[in-house]
């Protein structure tokens, strides 16, 4: 192995892995020492992430480009052939995992408090520290084989945290649930690397000019074609896209995404609001060399973007159905995950990764605050028997509403803003068609509309439910302001005017330059933007100011609203047609099982005791008769030997004579 | 070889028939030469003319063998000083203590006989 | 001439111990502690003069021949009767009792002799010696009628065996012209008849000493009825003895006429009849023993069988096979002699040596009982007790070239068949429960003795080299093979 400075990446994931691994042998009294041994490991991996993203940085404008440095290991020799990983250092990566390592230390802390009252304390812990190591080796890996690896492990993850009531049935249901369909997504993805493996043959991103990301397989790749004229760079992306749909929870595979809220929400805010589903974008990101291989405008991106927009506008009328507060943050993740997908498939990986980024804070933030409140009335999760709460939780309701207006899309000061924003910009751009814009601007009305109706549902009005409500702990509330700091100050690299972010990621020179602001491109669409954003609030603030416990858009527009409350029916699709469909495969599958294997190992089993039989017998028979037989010849012969001892003298010897003549003469005949 | 074994042989056979002589001799003057001895006084066994009383057969003592035991071992011993005695002069003086050793060590089992009473009759 | 003396000082102090016994016995009968205790002060006091000056070498023609070999056998031999006065003092009927002792040094004298001399007058002397007071230690019991019989029977048969014995031995002198053994060795070209009728005839007489066939007849009935000591005695040291003299005879006087007895491969000479014998009593021995409920009787049977296996190593001749020989006879004498020793024990608790006597013995005296089971276990040839080892060697050294196959063979089957009847003793020992409450009578100095010989049987056992060592090494026994391979 040759040790670089670089080697001391992975001292990134492998931190975060040994704290779980040392967790997972503690007994499950020990809580301080396993939190401690957690959040201490988690420290340090962001302390390194952030020497590595100092290392990226500052390169912008330079000859060179980007920083890209990487470091390979091989890791299995089959004959002449070596399969190696590798970790990879450039901005994206750096970025990400200064990101992850970050957000996750925060929920870390905030999870002592969370989770305090809870027994399994200690399990929790080791596997937060478990999905930590592995997302941090999904962003960190110059190897799609070590993504993929980590991409599993950080499915197990996911798991053992969304089940991790497990006596709870709904619970361990939505574990089973998320694993199951993000591995349809997972098929997809490991049919996609074993393509591109046989194709190019190596997996390695990059490698001195010999990775699949690189030039030479990019040119391999884009050229060759199977059926129906598609390249194979389009079907390995779309197969790639697989995973990264399942994982990121896009149509159709989005069905997990709400369900998993059933975990604590330390887990949700984790994982699917700042991290997990933001690594089926990230692995786009990555690939965007294959995916763009045929050009900037390919069969793989175009199919990206319109299911991310899709995706954006279903998931976003869904939520504003939805009475669980998480499962409205939940749909909301869903519909901004579409958001991402549509920008990377419009071309700009850049503004992809800076409304990736600026989400996971302000995610994140929402869903600490959701679960401070949630606290606060002691567990309780309908928004119709909360409100009135900001004069119970004044710290919760001020940072939520800093994360709301981040999600929203309120102008200037907030990241959301200038994230969307580019987005829809890039997406009006778009050669193909303007449907992906529409959608989306259609998506970012009804996510201004949900969130101020969840707003005013749980903050304003008057209190509605039968607990005490109170503010949470210093603990939960400290990550809290954190979070909504960030959530404003990453607005200011990420404007036009100073795009930090966009030299970042290509490598372009970063100038202030104010006077991008009053281009007639941008004005017109922050101008649009601003218009949706203000119709959305104020829509939803005219509906819902006074809430009581039924919701007025029901009473206005009760079937639709009814469609919307059920998800479209689309569990319910799923269930009859796929889950039965599976079912009758797994009954097929146990009466082959029960009839035909067994019957042949119950074949086998007569077989033996027939063997078996025939061996008792033989042995009762033939050899305890002849042993008896032979038992009884030798006491017989002792009962004749005993009775040569007469007693009587002259009987002996006589005996002794008779037996020395007989020796005389054997041995006169012998020796003559 | 075979030579000497006959020699053997006759010496055998002679050895045989020498005290066989004598006996058939004695049995043919018996049963041709002795007188007859027809009556009750005639077999009578001599007592100085009284007549005898009492079995002929006496018990023998068995404890008598005792005497003949001890009698037989120094009568072997005397056997053994007799060479001793023979060719004293010309021997050492270690033969002579050796041959003090064997005295003594059969003198002891006198006196050990002696002391465990088996000298006195019963 | 001082030599000689010292040579011979622990013979010497034995005899000397006797005779002082004997003294206190006359004028003390009542003191039986003082007596024992004489006994064996003087039993060490010839142990050290055995271990502290040895000197070797050949005085008087061939008839005291000291060498390590005949050493290490003197000590051994002198041990066995050690142990056998400890049994006898706790067990031995109170009339008499300094001349039992007495008669047991007398025996160990000639045992002793017989272990260190290459002259045919002084073998038959010292066999004498030895025979002597075992035929009167084996009627000592005044007050049983079986041990009158043993007694005489022992007398009888002895004798006529000696007659045997001391005809064979004269022939050969005849035909040889010397009583030196290695005068006797250099004799050679075809066999005279003569020869050939002494070698019968010696082999007969120590036939009878060894207890094989045919002349195992007197072993049943001697080893049941005689005292239990005096019968450990019997069964170790003179076993011992014989074997080692006629491992002697046959190897170094004897050596020109071995023959060999590998099936196929019948070569004239001594070898062909000690393997018929040595298979007859193998067979003999074990079979018989299977019915029967006197241990004793069944240990007789056991030492006739065991003189078998003996027999079968003599009739390899080779270096390998005679070390094996003289390793096992040391071995079976130190088990033997603690056998006899756990049935004086139980004798004295329980007033005889049947079968129903033994029960319940793992309860009241386990560590007795374990004892037994050390002994009766390296009888049978189990490891990793001594007595494995001793077959295990007996048989492989036969086995070498092939020649013996058959005979280890039949020696292997009957050994399988032994270990019934030890584990019929063990079973009646060990697992079936008392038939009444014994009141244990105190024997200490014999459990001490029968746990001594148990551990040295494991110790033997676990590292059997620390006899075979000298055993082999000695120069001596190179010696006697000597004359064999130069043939």
């Amino acid at each position: 192995m040759k040790t670089s400075p670089l080697s001391l990446l992975a001292l990134i994931p492998l931190l975060p892995l040994f704290a779980a691994g040392g967790t997972a042998l503690m007994k499950r009294g020990r809580r301080s020492v396993a939190a401690g041994l957690v959040i201490t490991a988690q420290a340090a991996a962001t302390l390194v992430s952030l020497l590595a993203f100092l290392r990226t940085l500052g390169q912008e404008g330079s000859p060179h480009g980007t920083v890209s440095e990487i470091w390979n290991f091989p890791w299995l020799s089959l004959g002449d052939q070596t399969l190696s990983l590798g970790l990879l250092l450039d901005p994206l990566g750096a970025g990400m995992a200064l990101m992850v390592s970050f957000v996750s230390l925060l929920i870390f802390i905030y999870s002592v408090g969370y989770m305090k009252e809870d027994p399994n304390f200690t399990r929790f812990f080791c596997f937060l520290s478990l999905f930590s190591a592995a997302m941090l080796g999904v962003v960190l890996s110059n190897s799609l084989l070590l993504t993929f690896i980590c991409w599993e492990l950080v499915g197990l993850a996911s798991y053992l945290l969304i089940g991790f009531w497990f006596h709870k049935p709904e619970a361990a249901a939505a574990a089973k649930k998320a694993f199951l369909t993000t591995r349809i997504g997972d098929m997809g993805f490991l049919l996609g690397m074993l393509w591109l493996f046989s194709a190019s043959g190596t997996l390695l991103f990059y490698d001195n000019g010999n990775g699949c990301l690189e030039q030479a397989a990019l040119t391999t790749l884009a050229t060759k074609t199977v059926c129906l004229g598609l390249a194979v760079s389009n079907g390995i992306a779309l197969l790639i896209f697989c995973g990264a749909a399942g994982k990121s929870g896009q149509f159709p595979l989005h069905v997990w995404l709400p369900d998993a809220m059933e975990g604590p929400t330390p887990v949700s805010a984790l994982i699917h609001a700042a991290t997990m589903v933001a690594a089926g974008v990230f692995l786009v990101a990555r690939m965007f060399p294959v995916f763009s291989a045929t050009g900037i405008v390919s069969v793989a991106l175009t199919t990206v973007a319109w299911i991310g927009a899709f995706t954006a506008f279903f998931a976003a009328l869904i939520a504003v159905a939805q009475t669980d507060i998480k499962r409205i943050l939940a749909y909301s993740t869903v519909s901004q995950l579409g958001f991402m997908m549509l920008a990377l498939g419009v071309g700009s990986v850049t503004a992809a990764m800076v409304h990736l980024i600026a989400h996971a804070f302000f995610k994140a933030l929402l869903f600490l605050g959701a679960g401070s409140v949630i606290h606060g009335v002691h567990e309780e999760q309908d928004i119709r028997n909360m409100g009135g709460l900001r004069k119970f939780l004044p710290v919760t309701f001020v940072t939520y509403a800093i994360g709301m207006m981040a999600l929203c899309g309120v102008p200037f000061f907030f990241s959301g803003f200038w994230s969307k924003d580019e987005i829809l910009h890039v997406a009006h751009q778009w050669p193909v068609s303007q449907g992906p814009f529409f959608l989306a601007a259609a998506a970012a009305f009804l996510t201004a509309f949900y969130m101020t109706r969840q707003m005013c549902y749980v903050f304003a009005g008057s209190y509605r439910g039968e607990a005490h409500p109170h503010e949470s702990p210093a603990v939960m509330t400290i990550p809290l302001v954190l979070l909504a700091a960030a959530a404003v100050l990453m607005s200011i690299p990420a404007t036009p005017a100073w795009p930090w972010f966009h030299g970042h990621y290509t490598g372009h020179a970063i100038t202030l330059n104010l006077a991008k602001l009053v281009t007639h491109d941008f004005l017109t669409i922050a101008g649009l933007s601003v218009l949706i954003v203000a119709t959305g609030i104020g829509f939803g603030y005219l509906l819902y100011r006074r809430v009581g416990k039924e919701d007025p858009l029901a009473r206005f527009w009760a079937f639709g609203f009814a469609i919307l409350a059920r998800r479209f029916h689309v569990d319910e699709l799923y269930q009859a047609t796929v889950v039965r469909w599976l079912g009758w495969l797994g009954d097929l599958a146990v009466w082959i099982d029960r009839w035909i294997f067994s019957g042949i190992v119950r074949l086998v089993g007569a077989l033996s005791r027939m063997a078996s039989a025939g061996s008792d017998l033989f042995d009762r028979f033939s050899i305890n008769l002849g042993f008896d037989s032979i038992c009884d010849g030798l006491r017989d012969g002792g009962h004749l030997f005993s009775s040569w001892e007469s007693g009587r003298v002259q009987a002996y010897l006589r005996f002794l004579g008779v037996g020395a003549l007989l020796l005389l003469v054997i041995l006169g005949w012998l020796l003559t | 070889m075979n030579t000497n074994y006959l020699f053997l042989t006759i010496f055998l056979a002679v050895a045989i028939i020498f005290p066989l002589i004598p006996l058939a001799i004695a049995w043919a003057w018996a049963r041709l030469f002795s007188p007859p001895k027809p009556g009750h006084e005639k077999l009578a066994s001599y007592e100085c003319g009284i007549d005898s009383t009492g079995p002929a057969q006496v018990q023998f003592q068995s404890h008598y063998y005792l005497y003949a035991l001890v009698f037989l071992v120094f009568d072997v011993e005397t056997i053994f000083l007799m060479p001793f005695a023979a060719a004293f002069l010309k021997l050492e003086f270690s033969a002579f203590l050796t041959l003090m050793v064997f005295l003594l060590l059969l003198v002891e089992g006198l006196v050990w006989a002696w002391a465990k009473g088996i000298l006195a009759w019963k | 001439m001082t030599n000689l003396l010292i040579a011979l000082a622990p013979e010497a102090f034995l005899v000397i111990t006797a005779l002082v016994v004997l003294g206190i016995g006359v004028s003390a009968p009542k003191a039986r502690g003082a007596i024992t205790a004489a006994t064996l002060l003087g039993g060490l006091v010839a142990a050290a003069a055995l271990l502290l000056h040895p000197v070797d070498g050949n005085f008087l023609h061939g008839m005291v021949v000291l060498n390590p070999l005949a050493r290490l056998f003197k000590l051994v031999l002198l041990g066995l009767g050690l142990v056998s006065v400890v049994f006898a003092a706790e067990s031995f009927p109170k009339l008499h009792f300094a001349e039992a002792l007495a008669l047991l040094l007398f025996s160990m004298v000639g045992m002793m002799l017989l272990a260190g001399t290459e002259d045919l007058l002084m073998i038959f002397l010292a066999l004498e010696l030895t025979s002597l007071p075992l035929y009167i230690l084996a009627a000592f019991a005044k007050e049983s009628r079986a041990s009158a019989e043993a007694g005489l029977k022992y007398f009888l048969i002895g004798s006529v065996a000696a007659a045997f014995l001391l005809y064979g031995l004269s022939l050969i002198y005849g035909v040889a012209g010397s009583t030196n053994l290695r005068v006797i060795a250099k004799l050679s070209g075809d066999p005279d008849p003569l020869l050939i009728a002494g070698i019968a005839l010696t082999l007969l007489g120590f036939a009878f000493k060894i207890a094989v066939v045919p002349f195992q007849l007197w072993a049943p009935d001697v080893y049941e009825g005689a005292p239990t000591a005096a019968a450990a005695l019997i069964a170790s040291g003179s076993k011992v003895a014989g074997v080692f003299i006629l491992t002697k005879i046959l190897t170094l006087g004897l050596g020109h006429w071995t023959g060999t007895a590998g099936w196929g491969q019948f070569a004239p000479g001594w070898a062909p009849v000690l393997a018929l014998m040595a298979a007859a009593s193998v067979v003999l021995g074990n079979v018989a023993a299977l019915v029967q409920s006197n241990v004793k009787r069944l240990l007789a049977y056991s030492a006739i069988a065991h003189g078998g296996y003996l027999l079968i190593g003599l009739c390899a001749a080779d270096a390998p096979s005679l070390t094996a020989v003289l390793f096992y006879v040391i071995i079976y004498a130190l088990t033997t002699a603690g056998a006899f020793g756990v049935v004086v024990i139980v004798e004295k608790q329980r007033g005889g040596s049947h079968l129903e006597d033994f029960e319940g013995l793992g309860k009241s005296s386990p560590v007795l009982a374990l004892c037994l089971l050390v002994f009766l276990i390296s009888l049978a040839g189990i490891p990793p007790l001594a007595g494995f080892f001793g077959k295990f060697y007996l048989f492989t050294s036969a086995l070498a070239n092939g020649r013996h196959l058959w005979l280890v063979i039949l020696a292997v089957a009957m050994n399988a068949v032994s270990l019934y009847y030890y584990l019929i003793v063990l079973k009646h020992a060990l697992v079936l429960p008392a038939p009444k409450e014994t009141v244990p009578t105190a024997a200490p100095a014999s459990k001490f003795l029968v746990v001594l010989l148990a551990l040295a049987v494991l110790a033997l056992g676990l590292a059997p080299n620390a006899l075979i060592g000298p055993l082999s090494n000695g120069q001596t026994v190179k010696n006697i093979i000597i004359n064999t391979l130069q043939k």
